[in-house]
C-alpha cells in the first residue's frame, strides 16, 4: 500500500464509491483503535468511539483534501467525538450527572491534554524497542490471546510470574511513553 | 494475591467478583486507569484483527443502511414534541467515558454480562420501521459481537439492542402480543424476553396489549421498573432519573434502588429519582423537588453523589453496621477540597440546602480544628460579593442550611448566617458541595421552598450595592468592612468583592 494508494481510495469515496472506504478503514483501524483505547479504555467504548469516527469521515469526507494527512484527521475527528460527548453530556441534565464536572474540558487542562497528546506514536516506538523476549511475552498475550495459565505452561513460568511480567512490561510502557513526550517538550 | 497480579487478572477477564473491593481501592491511585489504557492499547495495535474486521463490517453495514421512511419519521417528531416529557440527550457513552477518563472506576469495575442473543435466541419482535437503526449481538465477554444496519422485517431477539441514532428511529412490533414499541432517537433498548425490556438509554413509546395479570409487559431502565397492563405510555431513561408519561390506563412504576412505587394514571407523570418519593403529577405541572438522603441509613448515590476529589466512607459500629457516610477531601489549603456537585434546577429555585457535618478529623486527632465546614458555591458563576463573617471556630457538629436564589447563596451555620454570596449568573453554572478536611455528613436534604420562607436579603444587598466602586477591588486581602446592620448578618461582617473574575475558591 503506498500513500497513492491512499489518495486514490479517498477520491474514489468522494466520488459516491462507498466500498473504497473499506480498504481506508482497514489501513488505519488498528492504530485508530488503539489511539482510542489510550483516551478511553473500555473495550466497548473503543469499538464504539471508533465506528462513530469512521462513520463522522464517511459522511464528511468531502470536507478531506485528498492528499493530507488521513489518519491525522481521523484522529482530529475521533478527538472531537469524545471532547463533544463530555460536553453536551456536561450541559445537560446535571441532576444526572454531577461529577462530570472534572470533565469539562474547557475548565480542565489535564484532560484537554489527554485528549490531544499524541502518545500513540510514542507506544508505537516503545513497544518497538521493547527486548525480544518481552515482545514474545506480549505476542502470547495480545496476538495470541493466551490465557495466563496458558503462557505459564508454555513458558514454563508460574501463573503469578506472567501477571506481575505483564504488568511491569505495562508499567514500563507508560514510563517510555511520558519520557518521550517530556523530551517533545 | 499480589495488587499487580490482580490488575493484570482484572483486565485479562480472570478475576471474579469478590475481588472487585480491592480493585476499587487500586482504582484511587489512578494505577489500574493507567494499566488499561496501555493494555488496550497493546490489544488494539497487536490484536490478530478479528477486532478490527468485526468494526469495519459494522462501519459498512451502517453506510449501507436504508434511507429514511419519511411517514415513520413525522410519527417520531410528533412523540419528541410531547411537552410534558424532557426530550434527553444523555448517553451512556459519556458517562463511561467520563469514568475511565477520571476516575477509572465505576465501568471497569462493573462491566456489565449481557445476553450473548445466539441466532437461536428466540424472536421477541420484528422491525416494523427503522431511521438509521442498527442492531447489536453481544459475545460472552459483553463486547460487541455483530453490529448491523436494522432493515424492515429484521428479527428482534432475546438479548439483542436495538440502538437509534441521534435523528433516528425504530419500531418494533412483537411477535407474541398486540405490542408495539417506538424508539426515539439516541435511544437503546434491550430485550431480555418477551416480557421484559431494558431501556438503557433514551426514549420510547410503547402501546401494549392487554396483559395477563401473572405475566405483565414490563420495561425497566437501571433504576426503575414500569408494569404495565396494557396501555399507552412513554418512558425515558436518564442515567439516574427514570419518568414515565401514562397517556391510557395505567402503569405500576417501581424504583429497583429503594422499593417505593407508585399507580401512575392516564394523564399523569411520575419520575424514580434517589432521594425523593415517587409522586405521580399532572402532565405539564412542574415537579417539586424534594430530597432527603439520610446517610446513616444509606450510601451516597454514586450517580448524585460523585465525588471528584475525596472519597466516601462508611462510619461502621463494632457490629459492622453503617453509622453515617463520611466525607473525607483534601485540605483546602493545598487547593482541593472535597467537592460533590448537586443539582437544583432554576425551576426549583429558591430551594434550601441543609445537612449536618461532624469532624471526624478532629474526633480521631483530639484537638481542636480550627478552620472546617461545609460551603455551597456555583461553580464557574462570576460573584459580584461574598459577604462574610465567617468565625474560625465553629464547633460540632455544625448544622448548616444554604438557602439558594437565582443571584445569591444565603449561608448558615448552626442557626446563624455566617456569609451571603451574591452572583452574576452565568449559563451552565451548577451548584457544588463543598467540604473542607474529613467530615461526616448525616441526613442531606435538598427541597424547593416557597419564597416567602427565604430569609430576607433586601438590607444586605444594599449595603453592598452602597460600597463606593473605588473600594469594589478584587482583593481578598482587603475586604470592605461594612456597618453594624440590622438584619441578622454575621458581626462584624465585610465584603470581598470579586468583580469580573471567575469565583474559585475550589481549585478542581
Amino acid at each position: 500500500m503506498t500513500n497513492q494508494d491512499e489518495i486514490a481510495w479517498v477520491e474514489a469515496v468522494q466520488n459516491g464509491d462507498t466500498e473504497a472506504f473499506e480498504p481506508l478503514m482497514e489501513l488505519h483501524v488498528r492504530r485508530l483503535r488503539a489511539f482510542v483505547a489510550l483516551k478511553a479504555p473500555i473495550p466497548s467504548l473503543i469499538d464504539e468511539a471508533t465506528h462513530e469516527t469512521f462513520v463522522y469521515a464517511y459522511r464528511n469526507i468531502a470536507k478531506f483534501k485528498a492528499g493530507t494527512n488521513f489518519f491525522a484527521w481521523l484522529k482530529a475527528i475521533a478527538s472531537n467525538i469524545l471532547r463533544a460527548e463530555i460536553q453536551r453530556y456536561a450541559r445537560q441534565d446535571v441532576q444526572a450527572e454531577r461529577y462530570m464536572h472534572e470533565m469539562e474540558t474547557t475548565e480542565s487542562d489535564s484532560n484537554e491534554t489527554l485528549l490531544v497528546s499524541d502518545d500513540l506514536e510514542q507506544l508505537e516506538v516503545c513497544v518497538e524497542s521493547l527486548p525480544p523476549n518481552t515482545k514474545k511475552l506480549l505476542k502470547l498475550k495480545y496476538t495470541l490471546g493466551h490465557s495466563s495459565a496458558e503462557m505459564a505452561k508454555i513458558l514454563q513460568r508460574s501463573r503469578a510470574w506472567i501477571r506481575t511480567a505483564l504488568f511491569r512490561i505495562r508499567e514500563e510502557l507508560k514510563k517510555c511513553v511520558e519520557q518521550k513526550l517530556a523530551a517533545q517538550g | 494475591m499480589t495488587d499487580k497480579e490482580l490488575i493484570d487478572a482484572w483486565l485479562s477477564g480472570e478475576a471474579d467478583g469478590a475481588m472487585r473491593d480491592r480493585l476499587r481501592k487500586l482504582a484511587c491511585d489512578g494505577t489500574l486507569r493507567e494499566q488499561a489504557r496501555i493494555h488496550h492499547a497493546l490489544a488494539a495495535l497487536l490484536g490478530n484483527g478479528a477486532a478490527d474486521r468485526r468494526l469495519m463490517e459494522s462501519v459498512m453495514a451502517e453506510l449501507a443502511a436504508q434511507a429514511p421512511d419519511a411517514v415513520h419519521r413525522d410519527v417520531m417528531l410528533k412523540l419528541r414534541r410531547q411537552p410534558s416529557v424532557i426530550r434527553a440527550k444523555t448517553r451512556f457513552v459519556p458517562l463511561a467515558l467520563a469514568a475511565a477518563l477520571t476516575i477509572g472506576l465505576g465501568l471497569f469495575l462493573f462491566r456489565t454480562h449481557r445476553a450473548t442473543g445466539p441466532t437461536g435466541a428466540r424472536i421477541v419482535a420484528r422491525v416494523e420501521s427503522s431511521i438509521g437503526g442498527t442492531g447489536v449481538l453481544f459475545a460472552q465477554d459483553g463486547s460487541v459481537r455483530q453490529r448491523w444496519a436494522l432493515k424492515v422485517g429484521d428479527d428482534v431477539r432475546e438479548g439483542m439492542r436495538i440502538e437509534t441514532g441521534e435523528d433516528g428511529s425504530a419500531t418494533l412490533a412483537w411477535t407474541t402480543e398486540a405490542t408495539t414499541v417506538d424508539l426515539a432517537g439516541n435511544s437503546k433498548l434491550e430485550t431480555q424476553n418477551s416480557k421484559l425490556a431494558v431501556l438503557q438509554q433514551g426514549r420510547l413509546a410503547a402501546v401494549v396489549a392487554p396483559q395477563p395479570p401473572e405475566q405483565p409487559f414490563a420495561v425497566e431502565t437501571s433504576r426503575a421498573r414500569a408494569t404495565v397492563v396494557g396501555t399507552r405510555f412513554e418512558l425515558e431513561a436518564q442515567p439516574s432519573l427514570t419518568e414515565l408519561t401514562v397517556r391510557d390506563g395505567a402503569v405500576l412504576l417501581a424504583s429497583l434502588i429503594n422499593g417505593d412505587s407508585a399507580r401512575v394514571e392516564a394523564g399523569q407523570y411520575a419520575r424514580v429519582v434517589p432521594g425523593a418519593p415517587i409522586q405521580p403529577m399532572p402532565i405539564g405541572s412542574p415537579m417539586p423537588m424534594n430530597y432527603h438522603w439520610d446517610f446513616r441509613k444509606e450510601s451516597p448515590d454514586p450517580d448524585i453523589f460523585k465525588v471528584f476529589d475525596g472519597a466516601w466512607h462508611p462510619v461502621t459500629n463494632t457490629a459492622g453496621e453503617t453509622l453515617a457516610m463520611q466525607a473525607e477531601g483534601k485540605v483546602m489549603a493545598h487547593g482541593r477540597g472535597f467537592l460533590v456537585l448537586l443539582d437544583i434546577p432554576v425551576e426549583h429555585l429558591p430551594a434550601m440546602v441543609s445537612f449536618t457535618l461532624i469532624s471526624a478529623y478532629d474526633r480521631t486527632r483530639q484537638r481542636e480544628q480550627k478552620t472546617f465546614g461545609g460551603h455551597i458555591v456555583y461553580d464557574r458563576c462570576r460573584s459580584s460579593a461574598v459577604l462574610t463573617g465567617l468565625q474560625d471556630n465553629l464547633g460540632l457538629p455544625i448544622r448548616l442550611r444554604f438557602y439558594i436564589t437565582e443571584d445569591a447563596i444565603d449561608e448558615w451555620y448552626n442557626d446563624r448566617r455566617s456569609s451571603v454570596r451574591f452572583y452574576e449568573g452565568a449559563a451552565g453554572s451548577r451548584l457544588v458541595l463543598a467540604i473542607r478536611e474529613t467530615m461526616r455528613i448525616e441526613s442531606l436534604r435538598m427541597q424547593s421552598v416557597p419564597p416567602k420562607s427565604v430569609p430576607d436579603l433586601s438590607e444586605l444587598r444594599a449595603a453592598v450595592q452602597s460600597v463606593p466602586e473605588e473600594l469594589r477591588r478584587p482583593d481578598p486581602a482587603r475586604p470592605v468592612p461594612l456597618p453594624d446592620l440590622k438584619t441578622d448578618s454575621p458581626k462584624g461582617a465585610r465584603v470581598f468583592f470579586n468583580p469580573g473574575t471567575k469565583l474559585s475558591p475550589f481549585k478542581y
